[in-house]
């Protein structure tokens, strides 16, 4: 896989034209900044993005699934799990 | 990408309806899956809020919210070296000052919140790992601080 920076990439946009999977890195901060894939790979990204909004949509189902703790906290939860042992 | 680390108050925020604070915990909960943050938790935290769940749900509802949960949110895992570490940290605290009051679970999520690089911690608690937090690269917000 090809690895250029974002400098390179502000100085010559048409380098993106020329590979199909790229790793884009910033130089200064020494971090991975992203990756740029062609388009031909629009089917693999939708499939990504499509699974990735199920699991957000998934996780906003836990919302309000009980009714009735207010007094539950996470230290009377400790005590309740240790008093099992007692 | 922002990262964020869930205590487990914010998952019984987030659960309850009748708690006072679950408008706001659902609200940021949806203000972080819409900007994309990165979220964690760890282990021992499934461990309670599994434990929490089961007294109030069957056994299938329970698999089927953790399983929401472990899909979105990464879950850290302390090995003997971090508790090692931990514990070398915890008494060089103590030594510089014998009055401070360690919760020992609430420093553990705190190192591995630091070790795996998370930017804030994300609890009600108000004493959590109070003058410790100071000592880890972690910024510890409250729900009004998001």
């Amino acid at each position: 896989m090809q690895i250029i920076s974002v400098s390179q990439i502000q100085r010559n946009l048409h380098q993106l034209d020329h590979f199909d999977i790229i790793e884009i890195v910033d130089k200064k901060r020494n971090q991975i900044k992203g990756y740029f894939l062609d388009s031909t790979y629009k089917p693999l990204i939708d499939e990504l993005v499509h699974k990735k909004e199920q699991k957000d949509s998934n996780l906003l189902k836990i919302v309000g699934i009980v009714s009735g703790n207010q007094e539950v906290s996470r230290d009377s939860l400790r005590d309740e799990r240790l008093a099992k042992y007692e | 990408m922002s990262s964020l680390f869930l205590d487990t108050n914010f998952f019984l925020d987030i659960f309850d309806a009748s708690r006072d604070r679950h408008p706001k915990a659902k609200e940021v909960l949806e203000h972080f899956l819409h900007n994309n943050t990165a979220l964690y938790t760890s282990s021992d935290i499934i461990a309670t809020i599994s434990y929490f769940l089961q007294k109030r749900l069957d056994i299938q509802s329970c698999v089927t919210t953790i399983d929401y949960i472990v899909q979105r949110v990464t879950v850290l895992t302390a090995n003997n070296q971090d508790f090692i570490e931990l514990n070398k940290n915890i008494l060089e605290l103590l030594k510089r000052d014998a009055t401070l009051t360690i919760d020992y679970e609430d420093c553990m999520q705190l190192f591995l919140a630091h070790k795996y690089g998370v930017e804030r911690l994300l609890t009600s608690d108000n004493r959590f790992c109070q003058r410790v937090v100071e000592e880890y690269s972690v910024e510890v917000v409250g729900l009004d601080g998001v």
